[in-house]
């Protein structure tokens, strides 16, 4: 039966049924997905504000000389709201994560959900809430911006 | 058998007849997709606005909140990217079921939805063990870190038996070298402080009870410190200590949601994710049943298979912007 069934499927009728390699697309999501993972263990920036309220702000091995006091001394300086983000490099690497993040999400809608394949109607009707998730993030901007000289 | 590849019609002609109920008016779809695939798409729609408002929120929070913990120092990183690959392979088994479907081979179609369901299943239990595991108080974690340093050291660790005994080979190792004796001191002090506990003390009760919580707080905090600033930070011991020292610092009471914004937008969006994902699940499960005594066809899978993809696309940009930046 279940043959007499496929033979009477068309597998590639029009806007559905189109099958394109899915383990491809999939070895693509597991090698972006390794790559992302990697980059806060790789890269690690010094100074952002992560580790300000915390004894990784120490260079231990400098204590090893002085002591236990001034260690603590010097971890109770580290915490005062001086201290500043290294903004570009944590940016960068926001930045460099939001594209690998995108790109994945784009691969799953358009080989997974079949955007690609369901005609360009489809596409027009996900493009309104796109843009606006857009417009969200970008009315948001002011906030950020009026915040962050306040905190950093 | 007419019933499950009817369901295929695209160009729509044959829909009205599907489940032999085409009483009434026909129902053309529209631009050239089957109505319930464009329903998904809708609701799929409004998904989308609902996870920009959670996202939004979050960003306002993120930008508007001094010293946000460094993700790594709180969350087990490893384990969940290690979800985030199950959740990836459940969606190719989602779309392989659908592309069997679709072929006509339902026992594959069967075998690849009934995958999905297990990864999908894997993917929420291993969460709640997340959520278990954060809501735990962490000094434990820096009071394994000491014992475990102890017991390279060779030092005894008394009542914790298990930890006691160090291996022979690292013990002859320790006394071959040059012994450090205020590692060890500091070590023991740390080592006696946690191991008396975090005083049990309830956030309503007065303020001097509350005091004698702070201090001990402080106290951990300020030995961990001392003791981090005498081993070398890129060691694999240092490393350990001072991420579980930053974690014990941060959130002394375990990662509660009420505690700050990282721990209450951590469990709103992952929250409402893992609920998308139970969701899609118990979906699933549905449409397999109803799919092996033949009431649902490839359609319902290529749909519900949409829901899911939709669910693994959210969580790349969740898992991204909540574990990694």
């Amino acid at each position: 039966m279940t043959t007499a069934t496929a033979a009477s499927i068309p597998t590639h009728s029009a806007g559905h049924s189109h099958h394109p390699n899915y383990i491809a697309i999939f070895i693509w999501l597991v090698i972006l997905t390794f790559i992302e993972v990697s980059i806060p263990e790789l890269v690690h920036i010094k100074g952002v504000g992560h580790d300000r309220l915390t004894p990784s702000v120490l260079a231990p091995d400098a204590y090893q000389e002085e002591g236990v006091d001034a260690a603590v001394r010097d971890a109770a300086a580290a915490m005062a709201p001086s201290e500043r983000f290294q903004t570009a490099g944590w940016a960068m690497r926001i930045g460099v994560l939001a594209v690998l993040a995108l790109i994945k999400a784009a691969l799953v809608g358009a080989f997974f959900m079949h955007l690609r394949f369901d005609g360009w109607k489809l596409n027009v009707i996900l493009a309104v809430p796109t843009a606006l998730f857009v417009f969200i993030i970008i009315m948001l901007t002011p906030d950020v911006a009026w915040q962050w000289p306040k905190l950093y | 058998m007419s019933t499950a590849i009817s369901h295929h019609g695209v160009s729509g002609h044959d829909h009205s007849h599907d489940h032999g109920h085409g009483h009434g008016a026909t129902m053309p779809p529209a631009i050239g997709l089957p109505n319930t695939k464009l329903c998904m798409w809708l609701f799929l729609v409004s998904e989308v606005m609902f996870f920009a408002g959670l996202i939004g929120a979050y960003i306002v929070i993120r930008f508007g909140t001094a010293g946000w913990p460094n993700p790594y120092d709180i969350l087990a990183v490893r384990v969940t990217a290690f979800n985030t690959f199950l959740l990836i392979c459940s969606s190719v088994t989602m779309v392989k079921a659908f592309q069997w479907s679709d072929a006509g081979d339902r026992g594959k179609a069967m075998k690849f939805l009934f995958a999905t369901i297990v990864g999908g299943a894997i993917f929420v239990g291993i969460q709640v063990y997340e959520y278990r595991h954060l809501l735990h108080q962490p000094s434990h974690v820096l009071l394994e870190q000491v014992e475990h340093m102890m017991a390279e050291r060779g030092m005894a660790v008394e009542g914790h038996g298990e930890h006691a005994a160090a291996p022979v080979s690292v013990v002859l190792a320790g006394m071959g070298q040059s012994q450090d004796q205020a590692v060890k001191d500091q070590l023991e002090k740390l080592h006696g402080l946690l191991a008396e506990g975090r005083p049990d003390i309830k956030k309503t009760a007065a303020p001097s009870e509350l005091e004698e919580l702070r201090e001990w707080d402080r106290n951990v905090l300020q030995e961990t410190i001392a003791l981090a600033a005498l081993i070398p930070a890129d060691s694999k011991d240092g490393k350990a200590l001072r991420k579980a020292g930053r974690h014990q610092n941060l959130y002394p009471e375990g990662f509660v949601p009420s505690r700050d914004n990282f721990t209450s937008t951590f469990y709103i969006m992952t929250g409402f994710h893992g609920f998308h994902v139970f969701g899609g699940v118990v979906a699933l499960i549905a449409i397999l049943a109803l799919y092996a005594v033949r009431k649902a066809g490839t359609m319902a899978i290529e749909v519900v298979g949409l829901y899911w993809h939709f669910v693994d696309l959210v969580w790349i940009i969740l898992f991204t912007i909540v574990y990694l930046m």
